[in-house]
Formats: structure tokens, C-alpha cells, sequence
């Protein structure tokens, strides 16, 4: 099944708003980041590296060439968040009602298409997938 | 029978796919209790479990990665560096295709002006069947070797005869093959030399004229620049461009050496608008030159459609084809003396001939390599006693001023090269002339490879090895005996392997049997 260029861009759009945003929010240092990361042990360091790579991401997913690379670079740092409301956080953070955990399943859900869609421009293992 | 320490990969691949689940469960463990930095690692495991499952049971293309999951990626990313590795380290000097490093070295040091003598013997195989050039006991003085000169379209009498002063021009290669700043060096490079350049046919030569070096303007058989819509000639506008000053000579392509036969397909997507406007062709449709001239379909119609264009044209025209079939060639000759009719030159390209994007089975295994194929149109037009209504050129991997020589001594008045002048700009045989990938920006339209070539700096690179070129065909020359390029003829040659056609023509009687290397020698006096 082709994905249309229309969505597949849409999708890569909508995917580095939230993570270029949430990486914002990491870099800024808010509130509910540096809850987070301290209860993850990783503050402040952690909350920096973490937003360093969904920057990196989320500027990927803009071009057509790289979206792949983003895409999975996404995929992995929501694998991480994922992880860490399962084992410490749970759905509600800090008053957010599930908001976070929405976001996190949005980026998951537009960024898996984008990834095999595009999975021939990923370096190395591209040829074979 | 497996030695000892023989590597059983399938037993490791069954391991690696156990490892992997055991590792991501563990680092899932330390990372849950230990620190949560260990999750990078459980979301790699993670993906590269994902990845593993895929390979084994999802997709079906790869037997190898079915069969040993990630690790075959081993083989695909070894496989894949293969061609670098290969160039970089491991191939001597002697083995690659289709210039080896020693051959292409000799050109960049020619093009860089610096000095080309080597030491301790040649790397060359002197039992290979290659042809050798027979020095003369008595070397004529280099300083009293005539200036190479060859006038084009004398035998017509014509006006705008086109005078050759070096007996090497740059092959026919368009813009759209080339960057522009390719074509630009080049051109610039031909006009500081005093050479001819060939401007391939890519349409009207808007980037060649820029530097205002001497110019043969080629017509392929979709006629770019000079097309009716149906793919007929338009005269008016071969007339026009005849008659730019630049433009010294107009040629026909009938074939070309790396697939003859056959016609390009320039793809819509690579129809800018300026190679649309260039070429005269439109941007929504690709654009497919036929095999042959709409106009040519047989001997007479062909040696007709040549008159026409010299009409037309009014400077000196010539032919491009590579030889298939030495009979076809001959019923051509025949009908040209027929209807009293003869181009201003014929140009043989040598199957050899390469820098045209072409099939594998059609750059392989078509067409006659110019060894065989040049003695052949030699002894024709001898044969027929027109040799002296027309000039000949030939092309085929005569990058080296050594293989011109012996070009020129097969018969040839000049010669063309295209990859030779391509080395001379930077070309490091990455061989991706046909992927818009060209490391050097040589033959490429992204703009980001090709910045990386400087015009002027490689103009003079062209400069030097034009000087480079002229410098080693007079020591030939003078080591040959020879007081003039006239005088070069096969006499000079030495040629153990020169099959068939070429055989009759060398005169020197071959031994039948390829191993009897004694005879062979004993019978290589001057016939």
C-alpha cells in the first residue's frame, strides 16, 4: 500500500511539532520536565541529551531525505517515554491528565508510517528493508 | 573439507537471535533498578529485535538475511564498500576497468604539468598481445618535427575548410551529460589549447559557445537543436548554428561506440527548462531517440541526408558510426562514390568508446573494438580509391599518447577522446557518470557537486595535458623515425594480436597459432 505524499508529509509535520515542541519545553527547562527527569534519576543531564536528540529529530523529519532517520530517532526516544510511564510515571503526570501520554501515542502513530514509507533512505539498511 | 577454525555462522546466527531477547530483558532490568540511562540500550535492542524478526520471518527477497537474520548484514554493507575498497586498497596498478590506476596516473600528471618518467622497468606484460610501436634505429631530431596540421573539408574546396592543429580533439560529450562547469573547463581548456571540441548532442550548444573555443557540432539522430517536432532535420536551424563563428564543423551521429544501435531516453523528469529549450523538446513527455536518422534508412538515403546537411550546414561535415558490419560500410563507401558524394570525414568509435549511459549487454558485447574496426574502414576506402576524398577520426579509450600514436598509425588523421580530457578535469572513476552522482561534479547536475569545480583551475588542467599530450607525440614521433604525423602508418606498429580484418591490413604475415610467440617475433621486420 502507497501512502499519499499529502499524508505522509502531514504526518511528518504534525510528528516534529510535538517533539520539536517537547524538546522545547526540555531545553527551557518547564516545570513538568524537570519533575519528570528528576524522577527518572537523569536530571539535568538526561532532560538535555534527550531533548538534543527530538530536536534532531524533529528537524530531520522536515526534509524528505532524512525523514527516515528522524522518523526512527522518534520511534526510539517514544520507545524511552513509553518505558518510563510504564515503569515510573503512569498515565497522569503532574496534573496532566494523560496529555503527555496522548502526544507520545500521536508521534508513535505518525512517525511508524513515515519510517516505512521512507525506510529505503535509511542508511546502511535501507536496500534490504 | 572445513578446517578447524572454520566459523560456523549458522550456530551463531542462533545464538544472536537468543542473545538478543536475553540482552534486551536484562538491560530492561538494570535500567528499571539500576539507572534509566540503560533504557538507550533497551529501546536499540528493541529496534534492532524488531529489525532481526523482520529479516527472519517478514520479508522474503534475501535468502540470507532469512536465513541469518541481522548478521547477514555483514555481507550487504562489505558487499556494499566493495567498489572503494577495492579502488583504494586492493586492486593493483594494472587491474581496473576500464582505465587502469597507472593509465589514468599518467594523465593527471600530465594535466598537472608534472614530470611523467618512471623508474625500474615497465609494469606492462610483454607477453600480452598488445600492439607495440617499432622505434627506428635512426631517430629523426624532435626539433624537426613538422606542426600537426589537417584541413577538414579541403577535398570540397571549401571556403570554411576548418584547419586541425592538434592532431587530438575533445570528443562529443552534451550538457546535461555534463555540469556546466564541465563543459565550461573544457571548452575553456580548448580555447587556450587551440583545440577542436565536440559538443555532444545535447541541442543548441549555449555553454560551449560561452568560451568560444573551435567547435564540431554534433547532430545525434534525435537531433536536438535541429528538429522538427516529428524528428526530422530542420534545416533553418542546423543553418543557423552552422554559422556561428565558434562552430568549425558539424557531424552526423549515426551510432556510437558504447551502444550502437541504439537510441538514448532522456527521461522527463531530467527535462529542465533550459535542456527543454536547448534541445527543442518538450518538458511533459520523455523524449527517446530513435535507433537511426528518420531520414537514413539504407546507403542511399543515408549518403542523401549527408548532402543535405552539407547543404545546409555550409562548413565541413562528418560521420560518426561504429563499424557492425564491414559489408554495410563498404555498400555506404560504394554509394557515396555513386552519387559522388563523401563527407568531410567519417569518425569510427571503437566499441570501447564509453562515456554515453548505456545498457550493460550494449556496452559489453556490441559493435567492433577500434583495433579491428579501423584497419577494416582503412582498407575499404583504400580498397574503394576514395581514402584520400575524406579524413578520418576515431575514438576508443585513447587517453594516452602512446595509443594515439598507433591510432594514428592504423590509419587515422586524428583522433578523439572523451574520458581522456574527463581524467584530465578531476574524474576519479567513481563510474557513476549515469547516477546525477558524480563525486567531482564532472557529470552531474547537483549543484552541490558541482561547486566543487573550479573552471579556470581546470582549464588549465586541460591546457596542461593537451601540452603533456603534444610534449610525448613528438618524442614518439622522433624515436619512430618519423619527420611528420603524415608519416606515421602501420609500418610503425608491431602488432601480435591484431585479428581478421586487421591482420590483412598490417600486411606483416600473423602466425596461426595465438602461442607460437617465436614466429611471431622472427616474422616482425617491415613488411
Amino acid at each position: 500500500m502507497k501512502i499519499p505524499k499529502g499524508v505522509l508529509w502531514s504526518c511528518q509535520i504534525v510528528a516534529a511539532m510535538i517533539i520539536g515542541f517537547a524538546a522545547v519545553t526540555k531545553f527551557v527547562g518547564t516545570d513538568g520536565s524537570v519533575f519528570i527527569f528528576s524522577a527518572l534519576g537523569m536530571e539535568p543531564f538526561g532532560r538535555y541529551l534527550i531533548g538534543a536528540i527530538e530536536l534532531t529529530a524533529a528537524s530531520m523529519l522536515l526534509t524528505s531525505g532524512f525523514a527516515a532517520i528522524g522518523a526512527l530517532f522518534a520511534i526510539g526516544t517514544m520507545l524511552g517515554a513509553t518505558i518510563a510511564h510504564l515503569s515510573y510515571l503512569g498515565l497522569d503526570v503532574d496534573g496532566d491528565a494523560g496529555a503527555r501520554v496522548m502526544m507520545l501515542s500521536v508521534v508513535l502513530t505518525t512517525a511508524v508510517p513515515v519510517l516505512i514509507a521512507r525506510r529505503q533512505n535509511l542508511p546502511l539498511i535501507g536496500s534490504t528493508l | 573439507m572445513a578446517s578447524a577454525a572454520s566459523i560456523n555462522l549458522e550456530k551463531i546466527a542462533r545464538f544472536a537471535q537468543l542473545a538478543v531477547p536475553v540482552a534486551l530483558v536484562t538491560v530492561a532490568f538494570v535500567g528499571h533498578f539500576f539507572s534509566f540511562y540503560f533504557h538507550f540500550l533497551t529501546v536499540t535492542l528493541l529496534l534492532l529485535f524488531l529489525l532481526d524478526l523482520y529479516y527472519r520471518h517478514g520479508q522474503k527477497e534475501h535468502a540470507l538475511l532469512t536465513n541469518f537474520g541481522f548478521l547477514a548484514q555483514a555481507r550487504y554493507l562489505t558487499e556494499s564498500i566493495g567498489p572503494e575498497l577495492r579502488q583504494y586498497l586492493f586492486s593493483d596498478d594494472l587491474t581496473e576497468r576500464p582505465f587502469n590506476r597507472l593509465e589514468r596516473a599518467e594523465v593527471y600528471r600530465k594535466a598537472k604539468g608534472q614530470d611523467s618518467t618512471a623508474a625500474f622497468g615497465s609494469q606492462m606484460s610483454f607477453e600480452a598481445d598488445e600492439v607495440k610501436l617499432r622505434h627506428s634505429m635512426y631517430p629523426t631530431a624532435a626539433d624537426s618535427i613538422a606542426p600537426f596540421e589537417l584541413t577538414v573539408g579541403e577535398e570540397r574546396g571549401l571556403s570554411t575548410a576548418h584547419i586541425l592543429r592538434f592532431p587530438v580533439m575533445i570528443s562529443a560529450m552534451s550538457y546535461g551529460a555534463l555540469s556546466v562547469r564541465a563543459v565550461r573547463a573544457l571548452a575553456r581548456g580548448a580555447k587556450k589549447s587551440g583545440i577542436t571540441m565536440n559538443t555532444g548532442e545535447g541541442g543548441y550548444p549555449k555553454h560551449h559557445l560561452e568560451e568560444g573555443c573551435d567547435l564540431t557540432f554534433q547532430m545525434g539522430t534525435a537531433k536536438f537543436g535541429v528538429r522538427n517536432e516529428d524528428g526530422s532535420l530542420h534545416e533553418e536551424k542546423l543553418h543557423e548554428i552552422a554559422q556561428k563563428a565558434a562552430v568549425k564543423m558539424v557531424e552526423i551521429k549515426l551510432s556510437q561506440g558504447a551502444k550502437p544501435g541504439k537510441g538514448g531516453i532522456l527521461p522527463k523528469e531530467k527535462i529542465s527548462e533550459e535542456i527543454s529549450e536547448l534541445r527543442g523538446v518538450p518538458m511533459d513527455r520523455d523524449v527517446i531517440s530513435p535507433p537511426h536518422h528518420l531520414e537514413c534508412t539504407d546507403a542511399s538515403s543515408t549518403v542523401r541526408f549527408i548532402r543535405r546537411v552539407q547543404e545546409a550546414a555550409g562548413i565541413p561535415v562528418g560521420i560518426k558510426l561504429c563499424l557492425g558490419h564491414p559489408g554495410e560500410f563498404e555498400g555506404l563507401v560504394r554509394e557515396m562514390k555513386s552519387q559522388g558524394v563523401f563527407p568531410d570525414y567519417i569518425s569510427i568509435d571503437g566499441a570501447e568508446g564509453g562515456t554515453g549511459a548505456a545498457p550493460r549487454s550494449f556496452m559489453d558485447d556490441i559493435g567492433l573494438p577500434l583495433h579491428s574496426a579501423l584497419p577494416a574502414v582503412v582498407r575499404i576506402l583504400r580498397a574503394e580509391g576514395v581514402r584520400d576524398r575524406l579524413k578520418l577520426f576515431c575514438a576508443g579509450k585513447l587517453i594516452s599518447p602512446a595509443r594515439q600514436v598507433v591510432a594514428l598509425s592504423l590509419g587515422a588523421d586524428a583522433v578523439y577522446t572523451a574520458r581522456g580530457f574527463m581524467l584530465a578535469l578531476g574524474c576519479i572513476q567513481a563510474l557513476q557518470c549515469n547516477a546525477n552522482t558524480c563525486p567531482v561534479g564532472i557529470t552531474t547536475q547537483n549543484p552541490s557537486l558541482v561547486r566543487g569545480l573550479d573552471v579556470e583551475q581546470r582549464s588549465q588542467r586541460v591546457r596542461n595535458y593537451v601540452d603533456g599530450l603534444h610534449h610525448d607525440h613528438v618524442a614518439l614521433l622522433s624515436s619512430l623515425g618519423c619527420g611528420r604525423f603524415a608519416d606515421l602508418s602501420e609500418r610503425n606498429l608491431f602488432a601480435p594480436a591484431l585479428a581478421g580484418v586487421a591482420a590483412e591490413h598490417v600486411h606483416h604475415p600473423m602466425p596461426t597459432n595465438p602461442l607460437d610467440r617465436g614466429s611471431m617475433t622472427v616474422v616482425g621486420g617491415v613488411s
